[in-house]
């Protein structure tokens, strides 16, 4: 039987309805008894001892990893939770997520926003995920001073064609790369109305350094408010949440440019995105890769990678194809520009430099 | 001896002799231990002698894998080769017609590495030193030969092996078909965008299932049936190159298949490399597959004569209204001893150029042409057709579209789903029967206890159906992103639980949903239910404070949506305020500083009833807000609720009920313990009143009485 404190909510007693008979209600005390006072105390201890029994009954959490292909290159999730089915749920429902931003981004799909927008030089209504990427995009390249520019996939295509048919060749020619060049040109690419547009024909963009980590962030984002709280985002750029289980910071390695099969050395993050770009990614053959500096046509080859650690895996993918085609030079200024990140350089002779000195 | 006798005597001889059979039978199979019929794996058919043939100097070996298996063979951690026994692949017949078994390996790229012969019954080279020696020579020569391209210098010929020339072309295709199929399996096949037919692909088929399969198709006339076909088509007394003879005796057998398939192909023509009677045609070129039986066979002799162009005169390929006839340059014979089994006397493949518009996917026949002449002396050709359709088996389909993720968790969670269906079917009962189940006080006890029970752990800790804020907020908001509809649906408890929350949201209230079907809920009331146990002291603020603890949960509501709308980062820490993921998700398996918010709600709920859902959580402050909505009051009650009694407003746990004895839906968890007291005849004044007054007037105490008419809540008359 309840007993109520407060007599405002007691029964009142009344002639026509006489207090029910068979069960009396208890007279409020006035104030706590010793006896009462200890059952408060031992109750309040009981909770947490009984969750503390009950976290070592029930089931014990485990990563529960997903890999796959996302955006043509290797991708995983892995989440730390004691719950499987809720975990594939969750991954699955990720999954369809990541699906969705594919068919805006991918290159690789003939009717994704970005083919396009690319073969039609226009898009009539882009998806909020487009405008804000491309829209990120810009202002990277603005900050860059053009060393980060979406519209190098003019760049990508001559490279490609020319060592499809040059396995061995030394690269296109200056003619051809100066031709290409024209259409390399971020300011090309119209924002401002409710259609996209390239404002010259010919131009073509890829969001491949920045998408990616638009998606680990989106990715990321939905799996702390799905409640997971130890997890490893890889969609072609790494984020995680939270610490490592185990309760030390993560460990990551990171590759060694000269030796992509070899890890040069480990960084240790809390919560933070990594993203890495070099040359090594994507070879061409010789000294051509896919990183372009759109300033020259040529590969960017003044570093051999460049590592960016900060909170957001969209902005560390930018930065660091940004760093990676500037420089060292350049590295400061933009690391300045945006606080909280910091860079870990591979120059070409094997040597690292970290951004903001250490 | 009685003639009973006799027979049981004879009936035993013949079940002895019987016996005696089947014995020897059995002892046939099991003695039949040779190499080809009990192979060892062919990990251990790999000893040093055979590996020093087949890839010398290899440094490591790999598992057996793949169908047909084959073992890798490793440089560092690079696949350099696969080592395979073609007695495991194609089973390969030799000129004794018992399968030889050669280990030989293929680079990745598609180059032969080595051969070595393990086993084999050739009668020409069996005991025959030099030719033992021979066809070493003639295997290992093949080191460096590709598989596409042919072969190197230094490559002998398959007449090298003197006298047993069938035996090294036989065990030479027999590796080449061999890699080419382990290659395929190991180096997977490129995806097809449109249905392509499966030239390369191979698996052993048996003899009969070729034709159950439809691989091959079969024509078999007697000579009574060519005799009725005659007659039909008014030829009667026709003459035949060949006669009739008897009625029931074979006149002609023709089989047809599609012979540029070597799933097909290999399957048929035992003891050769079948590409090889098709190599040096460009690609696309078919084969037609013919063999033929009997005294009239389909092959004829016209082909060997100048005059009539060398060309084939008993047969045609029709497809559509295009037809082909064949000469004998389009003509690859296969001897007697190349088929499998022998089973076909004359066999041959066909070729058809490619581009000439013959399409291996679509249906064909065979004109299997009668020759003749007729009574009249004119010459005629009576075509029997034999019917032909590709099986699909041979078709490569391009891959179906993907099934999308969230199909998969519908499909696997079916178990799951059907429990909850279950269960909500039970609380749509319990809702259409409270009338009923209220009159029980302690089976509706039972009943709801349990309810909660299962609600907590099926619900909330096995199955992980706790509906949450976020949901609401990402179905609300669903017009405003474009989400993908699998990212609605992954999660098929909770779009059913959203679902039903809705309904009885618009129907009865929030209530059915908080007091029913959320876990955590359901934890907080079970615990409740203990600390009533244990008589713990029970604290509720007074009506007037309760009313401004009560917008704690519009404001957390207003707080977690607003948030969402914020950042990321923002949203997921004001979603926090639910202990859910901490206290039914996660099981408590999280972080101490959430752990330690969601055993602070529970203590606080021991001393007040609901504490947590009354005053503080978002999703029950959504659901309340919207509760303003519902279309039915379920509740019951009498003039006399709130004034002068104030029964239910005591018992109601949550205190929802006003001191005007109104309930307060956007309140009430619809924990129904309000109707309990209304129907119970022993505590509902009104009721206790009308009891005694009846028990009066009959002149006896205690006599149960019938409830009285239900009044609704709305009439606010006097009870009669």
């Amino acid at each position: 039987m309840t007993v109520v404190l407060d007599t405002r909510f007691r029964a009142a007693p009344s002639a026509e309805a006489p207090a029910p008979e068979d069960h009396a209600v208890a007279k409020p005390k006035p104030g706590f008894s010793r006896r009462q006072a200890l059952k408060v105390v031992a109750a309040a201890a009981a909770v947490p001892a009984a969750i503390v029994a009950f976290r070592n009954f029930a089931p014990q959490p485990t990563f529960h990893t997903w890999n796959g292909i996302v955006l043509g290159g290797d991708a995983s999730l892995s989440l730390w939770h004691p719950d499987e089915t809720y975990a594939r749920q969750i991954i699955a429902k990720m999954l369809s997520e990541v699906g969705r931003l594919e068919r805006s981004f991918s290159l690789f799909q003939p009717d994704s926003e970005i083919s396009r927008l690319n073969a039609d030089g226009r898009l009539a209504s882009a998806s909020g995920d487009f405008r804000a990427v491309l829209g990120a995009s810009l202002r990277m390249a603005e900050e860059s001073a053009g060393a980060f520019d979406p519209t190098v996939q003019a760049l990508w295509d001559l490279n490609a064609d020319y060592f499809r048919t040059h396995p061995d060749g030394a690269g296109p020619e200056a003619g051809a790369v100066a031709e290409a060049l024209r259409h390399v040109r971020y300011d090309a690419i119209d924002l401002s109305a409710r259609e996209v547009a390239f404002a010259v024909p010919g131009v073509a963009i890829t969001l491949n350094a920045i998408a990616q980590g638009y998606i680990t962030d989106r990715v990321t984002d939905l799996l702390r408010t799905e409640g997971f709280d130890h997890v490893v985002v890889e969609l072609g750029e790494m984020r995680t949440l939270g610490l490592h289980p185990e309760g030390r910071l993560w460990r990551i390695g990171l590759k060694n440019p000269a030796d992509p099969a070899q890890l040069s050395r480990t960084v240790e993050i809390a919560e933070a995105a990594v993203s890495v770009s070099g040359g090594y990614g994507t070879p061409f053959g010789g000294e051509n890769h896919h990183i372009f500096d759109p300033r020259t046509g040529g590969s960017a080859n003044t570093l051999l990678d460049a590592t960016v650690i900060g909170p957001r895996a969209t902005l560390a993918d930018a930065l660091s194809t940004a760093i990676c085609v500037s420089g060292e030079a350049g590295c400061a200024a933009l690391l300045a520009a945006n606080p909280g990140y910091r860079a870990i350089l591979t120059r070409p002779d094997g040597t690292t430099a970290e951004f903001p000195a250490a | 001896m009685n003639p009973r006798g006799q027979w049981l005597g004879r009936c035993g001889r013949v079940l002895a002799l019987a016996c005696g059979f089947a014995a020897l039978a059995t002892i046939g199979e099991a003695a039949d231990t040779r190499h080809a019929f009990n192979p060892p794996p062919l990990a251990d058919r790999l000893t040093p002698e055979v590996m020093a043939a087949v890839y010398p100097g290899a440094e490591r070996l790999g598992e057996v894998e793949g169908q047909p298996p084959s073992i890798a063979v490793y440089q560092g951690d690079e696949i350099v080769a696969f080592v395979f026994s073609t007695l495991d692949v194609v089973r390969a017949p030799g000129f004794s017609s018992y399968p030889f078994d050669i280990i030989a390996g293929v680079t990745p790229t598609g180059e032969i590495t080595g051969a070595f012969v393990i086993d084999h019954d050739e009668p020409h080279i069996r005991s025959d030193r030099r030719r033992e020696g021979q066809l070493a020579e003639f295997l290992s020569s093949h080191g460096g030969y590709s598989i596409e391209k042919g072969g190197n210098v230094g490559l002998i010929r398959p007449d090298f092996v003197a006298g047993a020339t069938v035996s090294a072309r036989s065990m030479r295709a027999a590796i080449l078909d061999s890699a080419r199929f382990v290659l395929r399996v190991r180096l997977g096949i490129e995806p097809v965008t449109e249905p392509t037919l499966d030239r390369d692909g191979f698996w052993p088929i048996p003899w009969q299932a070729l034709f159950d399969n439809g691989d091959l198709a079969k024509l078999t006339l007697t000579g009574g049936e060519v005799a009725a076909l005659l007659d039909e088509n008014g030829l009667t007394g026709s003459t035949l190159p060949r006669n009739l003879a008897g009625p029931e005796d074979l006149y002609s057998e023709v089989y047809v298949g599609l012979g540029s398939v070597m799933a097909i192909s290999r399957n048929v023509i035992a003891a050769l490399f079948a590409q090889e009677l098709i190599a040096g045609r460009p690609p696309g070129t078919e084969a037609i597959l013919v063999g033929s039986n009997g005294r009239y066979d389909v092959f004829g002799q016209a082909y060997n004569r100048s005059a009539e162009g060398y060309r084939f005169d008993r047969f045609a390929v029709v497809q559509g209204d295009r037809s082909w006839t064949f000469t004998r340059d389009d003509y690859r014979r296969l001897g007697v001893n190349m088929i499998q089994g022998g089973r076909m006397q004359y066999a041959g493949l066909f070729l058809i150029p490619a581009g000439s518009g013959f399409d291996p996917l679509q249906p064909w026949r065979l004109d299997f042409f009668i020759n003749g002449t007729s009574p009249t002396g004119a010459a005629f050709s009576l075509p029997v057709p034999i019917e032909y359709v590709l099986p699909e088996s041979h078709v490569l389909m391009p891959p179906p579209p993907p099934v999308p993720a969230y199909v998969e968790a519908w499909t696997d969670a079916r178990t799951d789903i059907a429990i909850l269906v279950a269960t909500l079917i039970v609380l749509t009962l319990i809702f259409i029967f409270q009338g009923t189940l209220a009159r029980h006080r302690k089976v509706f006890n039972f009943v709801r206890t349990s309810f909660l029970l299962f609600t907590l752990v099926w619900l909330g800790w096995t199955a992980g159906g706790q509906l949450s804020t976020i949901h609401l907020i990402n179905y609300a908001t669903a017009p405003l992103h474009d989400f993908d509809v699998g990212f609605y649906l992954s999660e098929p408890l909770i779009v059913i639980i959203a679902g039903y929350t809705l309904v009885s949201l618009i129907v009865i209230g929030r209530g059915v949903f908080c007091g029913w079907l959320c876990p955590f809920g359901a934890l907080q009331e079970l615990l409740a239910k203990v600390a009533r146990f244990f008589r713990l002291p029970q604290w509720n603020p007074t009506e007037a404070v309760q009313k401004r603890l009560w917008v704690g949960k519009y404001a957390a509501a207003v707080i977690v949506i607003g948030a969402t709308f914020a950042t990321p980062e923002l949203a997921s820490a004001a979603e926090e305020v639910e202990p859910f993921k901490t206290a039914i998700t996660s099981m408590f398996a999280r972080g101490w500083p959430f752990v330690l918010y969601a055993i602070g709600l529970l203590a606080f709920g021991l001393f007040t009833e609901r504490a947590y859902c009354r005053f503080l959580c978002p999703l029950g402050g959504t659901l309340a807000a919207l509760d303003r909505l519902h279309l039915v009051d379920v509740l019951k009650r009498r003039p006399e609720c709130g004034s002068p009694c104030r029964l239910c407003e005591n018992s109601c746990p949550v205190k929802a009920i006003e001191s005007s004895g109104r309930i307060k839906m956007a309140e009430c968890f619809q924990c129904l313990d309000c109707q309990v007291e209304y129907y119970d005849d022993h505590r509902c004044p009104p009721l206790v009143k009308t009891r005694k007054q009846l028990a009066r007037a009959l002149g006896t105490r205690g006599t149960p009485i019938r409830v009285p008419p239900l009044v609704p809540a709305a009439a606010r008359g006097s009870l009669a």
